[in-house]
C-alpha cells in the first residue's frame, strides 16, 4: 500500500515569481494564438522511476498497462507518461532487466486526470505479489488539469439519492436543470465514449432521448469552462460520458425500487427494475450488458394543494393525476474485443425509450383524448483503437469511432389507450392519430381533416356539467413528429512528444437526416384560420477539425488548440427559395495554469460554437395558447450561435482531505437564435441569429473527502444571466424607451436591452453528504449490529427565485420590464439510506430513497397576471361570468350536463344564472386549480438490490 | 455486513415483488341522474327547451333513440341521442360534429334501427342564415351502424326525389326496418305555409302520399311503390311478411302482406283518424282522433295536419280497444319491443316545444 500524492512545490520566492512570468507569457500568447481545454474519456498515468538504492533515474523501464495493451519506456530522466488511458480501473506493471517488476492491480485513471506512479525498483528479478495502488492523483492540486469539472461516478450514483445521469449531472454548480451557466436548454453537448451525440435537431425544445443506465457508466462529468477543441457542438456545457469494460470476471447487480407497501399519498405508483452483468467472453472478449425500466403511474406528480371543493374529484384524491403515467425503457449493450495486442474495438449500443400519457387541464374528465408522447433513441458506436508499443519513441494512440444515432419523436392523440399492465407500465407501442400520414410527410393529404380525428366539444363529464373549460368528444387536433438520424465519424490522433508535450489531432464529419411533420387542429381542414401542415425532408453536412497540444513546463501547463466547424442545411432548393451554402465557425481556445503556493490558478479563454436547432431551418406551426402567433417561416440562413467565455479559476487545499474551488467566469453569448417579427401580425415571425447576452458568475466549490466515515461537498454559485430571449420561439421583444423611463421621454425601440433569462438563478446552493457506519459500530440486537455498515447520503438544495415577466390581466401586455418579477425560492432535502444484508449468499443492500424529504411545495412557476398560482377570485368570477354567457341555455334534465343539486327549484331544468352561475364559478375554479405550477412532492421508495 | 435470517429475507423480496398494487389516480364520477325525474305515468322524459321527436326503440328494448333539438348548440343541430329504457341521462348522441358545417342546422332525424345494429336515418341541412330554417337541402336517406354511424351509404342521394309512382317525394318518414336489406317507409309531400297572413313564419306541413320498400342488397338501392297504399299516413312492421299502415283521413289499421301484396282490415276505430300504428310484443296501437284533420285536394289527394291525438291500445284478438292517458295528446309513439312501454311525443303547456313522455301498457 501507498498513498502518494502529487503535490507540487512551490516553496521559493523565486519560482513562484518565475511562473508568474511563465503565466503572463501565456495570457499574451493568447491574444493571439487559440487554446483549448480537455476532456476527455481517458486520462494519463505517468511518474518517474528509480533506482530503489541509489535513486538514480532508471532510463528504458516499460511501463505496461493493461498486459501491454498500453504502455511507455522511461526517458533518461526516469519519466514516463503513458496517455489516453481510458478511464476506471487499471493493472499496470513496471519493469526493466535486472529489476524486480512492480505490478500495481488497481490504478484507478479518471478522465482528464493524470495519475502520478513514481516507482522504485530494486535489483532483484523476481516476480512480486501485486500491490494495489490506492495512490489518487491530486485533481485539485494537478495543473494538468485545467476544466472546471465536475464528476460523479456510476458507484456515486447507486449512493446518492439520485436515479438518473441528468439529475447527478444537476446537483454540479452551475446547474439549473439541464441549464448550464443561465444558458438555454440544450446548448451542452453529449460526448459518449469520446463521439458526440446530441439532438441536432430540436435539442433546445426536446431531450436528446438517450438515457444513459448508471449501471453501465464508469464516470459522468460536467465541463463548464471551456473543454477540448475536439468537441464542438456545444456553448454552455460538456457532459462526458465513459461506459465501462466488460472485466476479466463475471459480476453483475439487480435492484427492484417501488413504493408500492407505502400508504395511500405515499404510494405514486413508481417500480423500477434493474439488470446488468459484465464479464469476460473468452479471448480477452469481455461484455457489459444492462436493463434498467421505470414505471410509474405519475410521470410527473406535482405539490399542488387539493382543490377546497369536496365536489372535485381531487379532493379527495389529490396525490396522482390522471393521465399522466410514463414508462422508461433503456438497454445498452457493449462488447470490447481486443485485436492483437495493439487494437481494441469497443463496440456499443444503446436503446431508449419514453412513453408517457400526458395530463391536460383541459381534458381532466375525459383524459382519453388528452395527448401522449414517445421519444424513441437509439445509439450504436464503434470504436477501434492503436496504441504505440511501450518502446515508441513518440507515443501514439489512434481513436477512430464510428456512432450512429436515431431519435424519433411523436405527440397526440392515441389511437386507443394503452392498458397499464403493471404499476406505469403498458409494455406495448403507442399508436397515435396521424402517425402514417407523420411518417410519409403528406403535407397534401394532411390539408383535409385527418382521418380518426374528432373536434373537442366541451365535456359533460366534469362534476359541474356545464359546458366551459373541459372538453371532451376529441383531441387537440395536434401531430407532432420529427425523426433525426446521423452517422457520425471521427478520427483522434493523440501523439507523445517527450513528457512534456501531448499532441491532439483529429477530426470529424457527420452525415444528419432531419425529417419533420407538424399538422394542429388535424380535425378540420386547412383555411384561412388553420395553418397549414409543415414538412421538410433534408439531409444536412456537419463536419470539424481541430488540432491542440498541451505542453508541460514544469508545474505550469498551457493547452492551446483551434477547432473549426462548419454546417450545411443543404435544405432542397425551394423549400427556403434559395439555397444557402455551408456556414464556418473558427473556435479558439487557450488554458493556462500553474501552482501558486499550495493553490493551483487556471485561465482560460475559449471561444464556443454550435449549428442551431435545424428545426428552425424550416417552418414551424404550432399550438400556441399564448396567443403569440402560431406559425414561425423557418430561416435556411440561420448560422452558428456562439459564446465567448473567459474564466480564472483557483484552487486551494487547506487540509490534507478537503479542498477549496472557485471560478470566475464572464460568457458572452451571440447570434442565438430568436423569433424576429416582420410585420405587426405575429405569424409573420421568422427566425433569426439575432438573439445576444451576457452571463457572469462565480461558483464556490467546498469539498470534504470521504475520510472517517463521512465526507461532504458544497457548492454555491452567484450568477447573473441576461439576454434578450430564452428561447427561440419568443418573439423579440420591442420594449419602448418609455417603458424603461417615465412616460414620454421617448418613444424608439432600443437596439440592445438584456433582460435576465428564464433560467437566470442568481443563487443556488448544494450541499451532499455521504457517511457510512462501520460494519461492527453501534448497539446490537441479536448479536446483530444494528446499524453495522449503514450508508447514508442527503443531498441539499437551496436555488433563489427564478425570474418572470408579469401581464396585465388580459395577458397581452408586459407589465415591467420582461423577466424583472421573481418566483419565490426553492428548496429540497433528499436522502439515501442503504443497509447492506447478505441473501441467498449474494451480497446486496436494502434502502430507501427519499426525495423532498420535508414535503417542500416549491413554486416552479406563477400566473403572469397574479404573480401567484392561483387566480384572484375577481378574475375568477369574470372568466365564470364570460363562460355563462357564452352558453347561458338552460340544462334540462335529461341532459349529462344535468346536475341535480343546481336545480334549485326542482323543474327538471337548470336555468338563469341563479342556477347556472355556481357551476360556471366552481368548473373555473376547478379548471383554474394550480397543478404544474408546483415541482414534486415528498417521493419515497424502498430498494432492494443484490450483487453477484 | 448484516446476515439476515432466510425467510427474512424471502419475506422481504416476496413483499417488494408482490406488494398490493398501486394507488390510482382520481376517478371520474357519475354525476348525472341515474333514473327519470318522477314515477309517475306518463312519465315525462325529456325536458329539452328544443323539440324531441321520433322516438325509436333498439331491437333488445335496452333504450331508444330520438332526435333532439340543441338550443344550446350555437347551430341548433338536432341529433340522435339515445336514452335508456327507463329514462334518465342521454347515454349518446350522434351529431354532425363538423365545424365547418356551424354555420347551417344539420339534422339527424327518422331513424329505424334493425336487430343487426344497422341504422338508417334521414339527414339534411337548413341555413338559417335568414333568421330560421324554412326548407332543408341536401337531404339523404343513409344506412350506416349503431356502432359508427358515420360511415353511411347513402340509400337515397337526394330529396325530394321522383318516386317510381311519378310523384314526387319531398320528404321520407316513418323509416322501419324490414329486414336486413330493405326498409320500408312513407313517402312524403311537404309544404311550408304561412302560419298567417303576411307572417314571415311558417309551418312545416307533411303529409303521406305513398309507402316506398327500399331494398339495398345490391349496388344499387331499389325502391318500389307498393301498391294499394296511396295516401298512407304511416307504417309498421309486424312481421316478416306483413306491414300495418294508416291512411289519410281514415279511421283503420290495414294490413298488407308483401307476398301476394294483398291488403286487409285489421282493426277500425270508433274515434276518428287513425295515424301512427305500431306494433310488438303481441300489441297494437296507433294514435286516435284529436286535434287531427284532413284536408282532400283534387291533385295531391289531400292534406292531414296533425297536432296529437290519444293514444290506443288495441287487443287483436278481440279488438278491444284501451285509450292511454286520455285527454293528453301524443304523436308518433313507440312501441317498446316487448309491447309493456310507450315513448311518445307531446307538447307540454302552452309551449311549442315537444318532449317525450314514458306510458306504459296496462
Amino acid at each position: 500500500m501507498r498513498d502518494e500524492r502529487v503535490a507540487p512545490s512551490c516553496s521559493t520566492t523565486e519560482v513562484v515569481a518565475r511562473r508568474f512570468a511563465a503565466l503572463l507569457c501565456a495570457l499574451v500568447l493568447a491574444a493571439c494564438s487559440a487554446g483549448s481545454l480537455a476532456a476527455q474519456t481517458g486520462g494519463a498515468i505517468a511518474g518517474r522511476v528509480h533506482d530503489a538504492t541509489s535513486s538514480l533515474s532508471i532510463a528504458n523501464a516499460l511501463i505496461s498497462v493493461d498486459g501491454g495493451r498500453q504502455g511507455a519506456a522511461s526517458d533518461t530522466g526516469g519519466f514516463y507518461r503513458v496517455r489516453e488511458v481510458r478511464s476506471g480501473w487499471h493493472r499496470v506493471q513496471i519493469s526493466r532487466i535486472g529489476y524486480r517488476p512492480v505490478v500495481y492491480d488497481s490504478v484507478l485513471v479518471r478522465s482528464g486526470e493524470t495519475v502520478t506512479l513514481n516507482s522504485e525498483l530494486t535489483a532483484l528479478a523476481l516476480q512480486v505479489e501485486s500491490i494495489a495502488v490506492t495512490a489518487t492523483p491530486d485533481r485539485v492540486l494537478d495543473p494538468m488539469v485545467p476544466q472546471d469539472l465536475q464528476r460523479v461516478t456510476g458507484e456515486e450514483i447507486r449512493k446518492l439519492p439520485v436515479t438518473t445521469v441528468a439529475e447527478a449531472v444537476a446537483l454540479s454548480a452551475g446547474a439549473v436543470g439541464e441549464s448550464y451557466r443561465g444558458g438555454r436548454l440544450g446548448e451542452q453537448a453529449f460526448v459518449l465514449d469520446g463521439i458526440g451525440v446530441k439532438n441536432q435537431l430540436d435539442a433546445s425544445t426536446g431531450a436528446i432521448g438517450l438515457r444513459i443506465p448508471p449501471d453501465i457508466l464508469t464516470e459522468a462529468s460536467l465541463v463548464t469552462n471551456g473543454f477540448s477543441a475536439r468537441y464542438g457542438q456545444a456553448i454552455s456545457g460538456l457532459i462526458n460520458v465513459v461506459t465501462k469494460d466488460g472485466g476479466d470476471h463475471w459480476e453483475g447487480r439487480t435492484a427492484l425500487e417501488t413504493d408500492r407497501p407505502l400508504p395511500r399519498g405515499w404510494d405514486y405508483g413508481i417500480d423500477r427494475f434493474v439488470v446488468a452483468g459484465s464479464g469476460p467472453l473468452g479471448k480477452g472478449i469481455g461484455v457489459v450488458g444492462v436493463l434498467d425500466a421505470e414505471g410509474r403511474l405519475d410521470a410527473d406528480p406535482v405539490n399542488a394543494p387539493p382543490p377546497p371543493d369536496a365536489r372535485d374529484p381531487r379532493n379527495a384524491n389529490p396525490y396522482l393525476l390522471p393521465h399522466n403515467s410514463g414508462e422508461r425503457y433503456d438497454a445498452g449493450l457493449k462488447f470490447t474485443v481486443p485485436l492483437g495486442t495493439r487494437q481494441t474495438i469497443r463496440l456499443f449500443g444503446l436503446q431508449s425509450i419514453d412513453q408517457q400519457l400526458l395530463f391536460d387541464p383541459a381534458f381532466k374528465y375525459d383524459p382519453a383524448f388528452a395527448p401522449a408522447q414517445r421519444v424513441r433513441a437509439s445509439l450504436v458506436t464503434g470504436q477501434i483503437q492503436h496504441t504505440s508499443g511501450p518502446d515508441a519513441v513518440n507515443p501514439l494512440t489512434i481513436d477512430l469511432r464510428l456512432g450512429y444515432f436515431d431519435r424519433s419523436f411523436f405527440r397526440g392523440a392515441l389511437t386507443d389507450q394503452p392498458k397499464l399492465e403493471a404499476g406505469g407500465f403498458t409494455f406495448s407501442t403507442f399508436h397515435f392519430l396521424g402517425q402514417d400520414l407523420a411518417r410519409r410527410m403528406d403535407t397534401t393529404a394532411a390539408r383535409s381533416a385527418v382521418p380518426g380525428f374528432v373536434a373537442p366539444d366541451f365535456s359533460d363529464q366534469s362534476p359541474w356539467g356545464v359546458p366551459a373549460f373541459f372538453l371532451g368528444d376529441g383531441s387537440r387536433g395536434e401531430i407532432a413528429w420529427n425523426r433525426f438520424r446521423e452517422v457520425r465519424g471521427k478520427l483522434d490522433v493523440t501523439l507523445g512528444a517527450g513528457r512534456d508535450a501531448d499532441f491532439y489531432l483529429g477530426g470529424e464529419i457527420a452525415g444528419q437526416h432531419v425529417q419533420t411533420f407538424q399538422r394542429v387542429f388535424a380535425y378540420l381542414p386547412v383555411d384561412s384560420t388553420i395553418p397549414p401542415p409543415t414538412a421538410s425532408d433534408f439531409k444536412p453536412l456537419s463536419a470539424a477539425a481541430y488540432a491542440e497540444t498541451q505542453l508541460r513546463v514544469q508545474d505550469l501547463a498551457f493547452t492551446i488548440g483551434l477547432r473549426y466547424d462548419e454546417f450545411d442545411g443543404r435544405l432542397p432548393a425551394g423549400l427556403g427559395g434559395k439555397r444557402f451554402g455551408a456556414q464556418r465557425s473558427i473556435n479558439p481556445r487557450l488554458a493556462v495554469s500553474t501552482v501558486l503556493k499550495g493553490a493551483t490558478f487556471v485561465a482560460s479563454w475559449g471561444r464556443f460554437s454550435q449549428a442551431p436547432d435545424f428545426q428552425y431551418l424550416v417552418d414551424a406551426a404550432f399550438d400556441d395558447t399564448t396567443r403569440t402567433g402560431r406559425f414561425r417561416e423557418g430561416n435556411p440562413a440561420l448560422g452558428f450561435e456562439s459564446a465567448m467565455q473567459y474564466e480564472f479559476s483557483l484552487r486551494l487545499r487547506p487540509t490534507d482531505h478537503t479542498s477549496v474551488r472557485t471560478n470566475l467566469y464572464i460568457k458572452r453569448l451571440d447570434g442565438l437564435v430568436a423569433s424576429v417579427p416582420l410585420t405587426l401580425d405575429p405569424d409573420s415571425t421568422i427566425f433569426g441569429n439575432t438573439d445576444f447576452g451576457t452571463v457572469k458568475g462565480v461558483e464556490l466549490i467546498f469539498e470534504k473527502e470521504t475520510t472517517h466515515g463521512w465526507g461532504m461537498r458544497i457548492g454555491y454559485t452567484l450568477q447573473t444571466a441576461t439576454a434578450t430571449a430564452t428561447n427561440a420561439f419568443q418573439i423579440l421583444r420591442r420594449i419602448r424607451i418609455d417603458s424603461l423611463l417615465p412616460p414620454g421621454q421617448d418613444t424608439i425601440f432600443p437596439a440592445r436591452v438584456e433582460f435576465p433569462l428564464d433560467y437566470d438563478r442568481r443563487h443556488s446552493v448544494t450541499v451532499i453528504g455521504q457517511g457510512r457506519v462501520n460494519d461492527g459500530a453501534g448497539p446490537r440486537l441479536f448479536g446483530q449490529a444494528i446499524f453495522g455498515g449503514l450508508e447514508a447520503a442527503a443531498i441539499f438544495h437551496f436555488g433563489s427565485g427564478l425570474p418572470y415577466s408579469r401581464t396585465n390581466t388580459a395577458g397581452d401586455t408586459l407589465i415591467g420590464l420582461p423577466n424583472s418579477a421573481r418566483l419565490p425560492p426553492e428548496f429540497s432535502l433528499d436522502a439515501l439510506l442503504r443497509r447492506p444484508i447478505r441473501v441467498m449468499g449474494l451480497n446486496g443492500g436494502l434502502y430507501i430513497d427519499g426525495r423532498n424529504l420535508l414535503n417542500r411545495r416549491n413554486t416552479l412557476s406563477v400566473r403572469r397576471d397574479t404573480g401567484q398560482p392561483t387566480l384572484t377570485s375577481g378574475t375568477l368570477q369574470a372568466i365564470a361570468l364570460a363562460a355563462y354567457n357564452a352558453h347561458p341555455e338552460a340544462i334540462p334534465y335529461e341532459s349529462p350536463r344535468y346536475r341535480q343539486w343546481a336545480d334549485l327549484d326542482g323543474n327538471g331544468l337548470i336555468e338563469g344564472q341563479n342556477e347556472l352561475l355556481p357551476l360556471y364559478m366552481a368548473a373555473a375554479r376547478d379548471f383554474a386549480q394550480p397543478l404544474f405550477y408546483y415541482g414534486p412532492p415528498r417521493l419515497l421508495r424502498l430498494g432492494i438490490e443484490l450483487t453477484f | 455486513m448484516l446476515v439476515y435470517p432466510k425467510p427474512v429475507a424471502h419475506c422481504a423480496l416476496v413483499c417488494l415483488a408482490l406488494a398490493c398494487t398501486h394507488d390510482q389516480p382520481m376517478s371520474v364520477g357519475i354525476y348525472a341522474p341515474g333514473g327519470p325525474f318522477g314515477s309517475v305515468v306518463p312519465l315525462r322524459l325529456t325536458y329539452n327547451p328544443g323539440e324531441d321527436l321520433g322516438p325509436v326503440w333498439l331491437p333488445d328494448g335496452s333504450g331508444f333513440i330520438y332526435t333532439m333539438e340543441r338550443l344550446d348548440r350555437d347551430d341548433k343541430d338536432r341529433c340522435l341521442v339515445l336514452m335508456p329504457a327507463g329514462g334518465g341521462s342521454i347515454e349518446r348522441e350522434i351529431c354532425d360534429r363538423i365545424p365547418a358545417a356551424d354555420d347551417s342546422v344539420d339534422a339527424y332525424g327518422t331513424a329505424a334501427i334493425a336487430p343487426n345494429g344497422r341504422l338508417a336515418y334521414v339527414r339534411g341541412t337548413a341555413s338559417f342564415a335568414a333568421g330560421w330554417p324554412v326548407t332543408t337541402h341536401d337531404q339523404q336517406l343513409v344506412v350506416g351502424t349503431l356502432a359508427d354511424p358515420v360511415t353511411v351509404r347513402v340509400l337515397l342521394p337526394s330529396i325530394p326525389y321522383p318516386s317510381p309512382s311519378g310523384r314526387v317525394h319531398q320528404g321520407v318518414a316513418q323509416v322501419r326496418s324490414l329486414n336486413d336489406t330493405s326498409l320500408v317507409y312513407v313517402g312524403q309531400q311537404v309544404s311550408y305555409p304561412a302560419v298567417c297572413m303576411g307572417c314571415v313564419l311558417r309551418d312545416t306541413l307533411a303529409s303521406g302520399l305513398e309507402i316506398i320498400r327500399l331494398d339495398f342488397g345490391s349496388t344499387t338501392a331499389a325502391l318500389h311503390v307498393l301498391p294499394g297504399t296511396n295516401q298512407a299516413s304511416s307504417v309498421a312492421v309486424a312481421g316478416r311478411d306483413t306491414l300495418l299502415f294508416t291512411i289519410n283521413g281514415d279511421t283503420r289499421i290495414l294490413r298488407y302482406t308483401l307476398a301476394d301484396s294483398a291488403i286487409t282490415v285489421v282493426h277500425v276505430f270508433g274515434g276518428g283518424i287513425a295515424r301512427d300504428v305500431q306494433a310488438g310484443g303481441g300489441r297494437l296501437l296507433a294514435v286516435v282522433g284529436g286535434l287531427v284533420s284532413f284536408t282532400p285536394d283534387s291533385i295531391t289527394g289531400g292534406v292531414q295536419r296533425d297536432s296529437g291525438g290519444t293514444i290506443v291500445l288495441v287487443d287483436p284478438s278481440n279488438g278491444n280497444e284501451t285509450p292511454l292517458a286520455a285527454g293528453s295528446l301524443f304523436r308518433h309513439p313507440a312501441l317498446s319491443p316487448d309491447g309493456k312501454r310507450i315513448v311518445a311525443e307531446s307538447y307540454v303547456g302552452g309551449s311549442r316545444s315537444t318532449d317525450l313522455w314514458l306510458l306504459e301498457t296496462p
